[in-house]
């Protein structure tokens, strides 16, 4: 089971796209991991207004915390940022400055 | 990155308080790290869900604060952060510095994307080439 929490700001476009997002975030981890896509496990965590800073600033940034297998090596996990980071962008219109991924590993 | 998760009792801070924490954490941390201040993101919770990144607060005290940083940090970086980012929520809640408790995890910032990018390692060329790039975004 490999697992992704995304943490959004109440009121960011994500809030309105979970199921599209969690679906493509299914699809690229199936490509990136070779697993079945059900395997994916995508929590939501929102966060409300006033409760997120970023900059010292109300926040509009999301966080995409990412587990991935513990031998995933670095150019793969690479190419999964990017493919994550291109699809979320692509499906909210939310600025590249916007978006934090980080991933790590587990024994899958 | 960074990104600083704060857990505190359901109604222990306002608005007025969450803002001067988060103000405080910012500027502790380009302050210490030279970190564009764009990056900084810092995040409250008013119960614990550990899944999540919001832990526990101990019992007796007000809040909790997690910093996820890049590795590469120095202990002291890292133990002025912890200090100045106490004495700063103490202040905001007025309440006293042993009722804050704040740590730091480190990670590796090629585990990370941010605008697009790889984190660059604190210290490295690239990161030189990434805060000049921060900066000019900035405007």
């Amino acid at each position: 089971m490999t697992q992704c929490i995304a943490t959004i700001q109440e009121g960011h476009q994500a809030e309105d796209l979970q199921n599209e997002l969690t679906a493509k975030l299914k699809k690229i981890a199936a490509d990136a991991f070779h697993n079945p896509a059900g395997e994916l496990e995508v929590r939501w965590k929102v966060i409300p207004r006033g409760y997120g800073w970023t900059a010292g600033k109300p926040s509009n940034s999301s966080v995409l915390l990412c587990v991935v297998p513990d031998a995933l090596p670095f150019d793969r996990r690479s190419e999964f940022m990017h493919r994550v980071n291109e699809m979320w962008i692509d499906a909210t219109g939310a600025d590249a400055s916007e978006l934090l991924i980080v991933t790590h590993g587990t024994r899958l | 990155m960074p990104i600083y998760l704060s857990t505190l009792g359901t109604g222990r801070a306002d608005l007025a308080q969450r803002r001067q924490i988060a103000e405080c954490i910012t500027e502790v941390h380009v302050d210490v790290t030279g970190a564009p201040i764009q990056f900084v993101n810092v995040f409250f919770s008013d119960q614990a869900d550990e899944e999540c990144g919001f832990r526990e607060v101990p019992q007796g005290k007000a809040i909790l604060v997690s910093g996820g940083i890049r590795a590469g940090r120095t202990p002291e970086q890292k133990a002025e952060m912890v200090e100045r980012i106490t004495r700063g929520a103490a202040d905001a809640l007025g309440c006293d510095a042993e009722e804050v408790v704040v740590t730091l995890v480190s990670g590796s910032a090629s585990n990370a994307m941010e605008n697009g990018q790889i984190l660059p390692e604190p210290g490295s060329p690239e990161e030189q080439a990434w805060k000049e790039l921060s900066s000019a975004n900035l405007g």
